[in-house]
């Protein structure tokens, strides 16, 4: 069997293709419609698929009404900030690790990674219990420090395997072209580690975005609550869920994710690869 | 012009001793090639010139002050890399100009020398592409570039021809040397390959294991190898060198090797010893003479090369190497005479392996050596 794949598979492999796509985009699909229509047609029997009216009331009200836009501004106020950390410490420790030579370097690169293995629900209560102890409990500091702490050894990993397939001699080079270490690092390193910091940065803004058991547990005021928790907290109780809101919110809050996936996608599938090929 | 000296210098990479307590000066306007086997610590030594590997000990003086507070763009100094280390992400004028951009030089200065620059090496319709684009020579012209822009006072090259084929590396060690005549700069090549080392130095520092085994012109390392080592790696074929005794009697010297009994009849040693001594003795291949002469060898392998021949004999248990001009009509396995230049043996003492007539045994007769 060999040259051009048979017609009929090639059919079967695009039909499988698109079935798989179909499963993932009907609920996000599902959660769009929702938003839109009123709530007396969402438990219509037999369901409508497409709105029979549309109505934007949900999001007017989400925006004017309700503490939506608060909880916005600290989640993207969380994910930027850890984002920024994250990278900016992961760079310049990924370098570190890879390149000065130190007393325990590599045991400090597994043990790096040993705090991965833990699950977070492990973490949380020592967590809590620190921040409470330095004052950090019920504000956005906290989450940050703690998405930090979690996003950072994978961001490690990640960039020291992009960063070691960047010659040492092209550092070596700009040194004795005049830069400084620091100098060397952020004109040779820097520009040519991109990828990796794009795919880093996506992947810990999405975590910090999307957690939400952190959130439940270290912060319990309106002032710091991020979207995940607050939209809950908000439209779920136990006696009822407002759907139509609910959907709503949830539409509104993937769209950062979304811009982010466009314009980082390209370096994100690179890295992949690049994780897979090199370690 | 500068002048460079390690004092004293040694660098230990966990246990491995990179670089073994060197002492070396290289006089201004050296043209100096570091040779020596792969993992000798070649490498190390210019990276701790170009300050970018710190010693354990020892100091380096560069025109007599002490660098080692310097950091590398302190220094003076350019290196060119095996690899080239050009900024794949820069154009071709960018990275050129980029040890200008460090060290301040405006930007229509930087301009306007880095396209004259271009011009005298030929790159200038490069100029905008990034190094991914360029050919292997190219590339290492713009490597070299880098390095001449800002007119240091010592190069550094880590056997920058070794990614080239065989014809282009022989034109660039030819512009190399035109280069360093021009420039009379300071000038230090790392390489393993004889040849380069040969035709390019000035002189050359040959290195094993850590350590400098000789420094000296070619014609030095050439006909005086001071040791054992050098003599073995210097030279192509290898020079023979054969475990033997040298017999003193009667102000006589009588060699024995594999078999072979030479009469070194008017060598006369200055110390006029007496007894036997061990000794290693070096026959390079030209000093072999074949056709006739007072000893018998069969031939085990016939290398042609084209303007000459290697024969490889077999003289009792001592093997060799000749060199003759030409095709040879002779066959394996036939036997032939031949003749040894006895003034052209070289003599290695069998423990230390220094050469002995550096010590004590020196040649005295005005005609030898
Ligand atoms: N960063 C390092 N860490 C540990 N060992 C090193 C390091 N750099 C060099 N060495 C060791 O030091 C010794 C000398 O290395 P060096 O690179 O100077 O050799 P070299 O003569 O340049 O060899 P080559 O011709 O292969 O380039 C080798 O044994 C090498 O393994
Ligand atoms: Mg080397």
């Amino acid at each position: 069997m060999s040259g051009a794949r048979p017609a009929w598979r090639a059919a079967a492999l695009t039909a499988l293709t698109w079935v798989l796509v179909l499963l993932t985009t009907f609920p996000l699909l599902w959660m769009l419609l929702t938003s839109l229509k009123p709530q007396t047609e969402l438990f219509a029997l037999p369901p409508t698929f497409l709105p029979e009216s549309i109505s934007f009331a949900p999001y007017l009200r989400l925006l004017f009404d309700t503490p939506f836009p608060r909880y916005f501004a600290n989640s993207i106020v969380l994910a930027t900030a850890t984002t920024l950390l994250v990278v900016a410490i992961g760079a310049i420790g990924a370098h570190s690790l890879l390149r000065f030579s130190y007393r325990g370097r590599e045991a400090l690169a597994t043990l790096v990674l040993a705090t991965y293995l833990l699950p977070s629900v492990v973490l949380i209560v020592p967590l809590y219990l620190m921040m409470v102890e330095i004052g950090l409990a019920n504000r956005l500091a906290s989450l940050i420090i703690a998405y930090t702490s979690f996003a950072l050894p994978y961001a490690l990993w990640l960039l020291r395997s992009f960063m070691a397939a960047i010659p040492e001699e092209m550092e070596a080079a700009a040194r004795v072209d005049g830069a400084s270490r620091i100098g060397a690092f952020v004109d040779i390193i820097l520009p040519q580690a991109l990828p990796g910091i794009g795919a880093t940065a996506l992947f810990t803004f999405i975590l910090a975005w999307n957690d939400y058991l952190y959130a439940l547990v270290l912060v319990n005021t309106d002032t710091a609550r991020p979207l995940t928790t607050g939209v809950v907290t908000m439209f779920v109780t136990t006696f009822n869920v407002e759907w139509s809101m609910l959907m709503a919110a949830s539409v509104l809050m993937s769209i950062p994710p979304i811009i982010l996936f466009t314009f980082f996608h390209h370096q994100l599938s690179r890295s992949i690869g690049a994780a897979g090929v090199r370690s | 012009m500068a002048e460079v000296v390690f004092d004293s210098v040694c660098k230990q990479y966990d246990d491995v001793v990179a670089v073994d307590a060197l002492d070396l000066t290289i006089a201004p306007g050296e043209m100096v090639t570091m040779l020596g086997p792969s993992g000798c610590g070649k490498s190390t030594v210019l990276r701790m010139l170009a300050g970018l590997v710190m010693p354990d000990s020892g100091r380096i003086l560069i025109d007599g002050n002490d660098v080692g507070g310097l950091t590398p763009g302190e220094r003076d100094i350019a290196m060119v890399f095996q690899t080239y280390a050009l900024y794949p992400h820069m154009t071709v004028a960018q990275n050129i100009a980029y040890p200008l951009r460090k060290r301040g030089v405006a930007r229509a200065e930087r301009m306007r020398r880095v396209r004259a620059l271009a011009e005298s090496l030929q790159i200038a319709p490069l100029l905008d592409r990034r190094p991914a684009q360029l050919s292997g020579g190219q590339q290492q012209r713009v490597a070299l570039g880098r390095a001449m822009v800002r007119d240091p006072s010592v190069f550094l090259f880590d056997e920058p021809l070794s990614n080239l084929d065989a014809k282009l590396r022989a034109h660039m060690r030819g512009e190399l040397i035109e280069l360093h005549r021009r420039l009379g700069r300071t000038m230090i090549y790392v390489t393993h390959d004889q040849l380069e080392a040969m035709t390019m130095a000035t002189r050359i520092a040959v290195m094993a294991d850590g350590a400098l085994q000789q420094y000296g012109t070619p014609a030095d390392i050439y006909d005086r190898p001071a040791n054992r080592f050098v003599a073995g790696f210097v030279g192509t074929p290898a020079m023979a060198l054969i475990d033997g005794a040298l017999l003193f009697q009667d102000n006589r010297a009588i060699l024995g090797i594999g078999g072979l009994t030479v009469d070194l009849g008017i060598r006369r040693f200055r110390d006029r010893p007496v007894g036997t001594w061990q000794v290693t003795v070096g026959i390079r291949p030209e000093d072999v003479t074949i056709g006739n002469g007072p000893f018998a060898a069969r031939i085990s392998a016939i290398e042609p090369i084209g303007h000459e021949t290697i024969l490889t004999l077999e003289a009792g248990t001592a093997r060799l190497c000749a060199r003759v001009a030409g095709s040879s009509l002779a066959a394996v396995g036939e036997t032939v005479r031949f003749a040894l230049r006895q003034h052209r043996l070289h003599f290695f003492d069998v423990v230390s392996g220094r050469r002995i007539d550096e010590i004590g045994l020196a040649v005295v007769d005005g005609k030898a050596m």
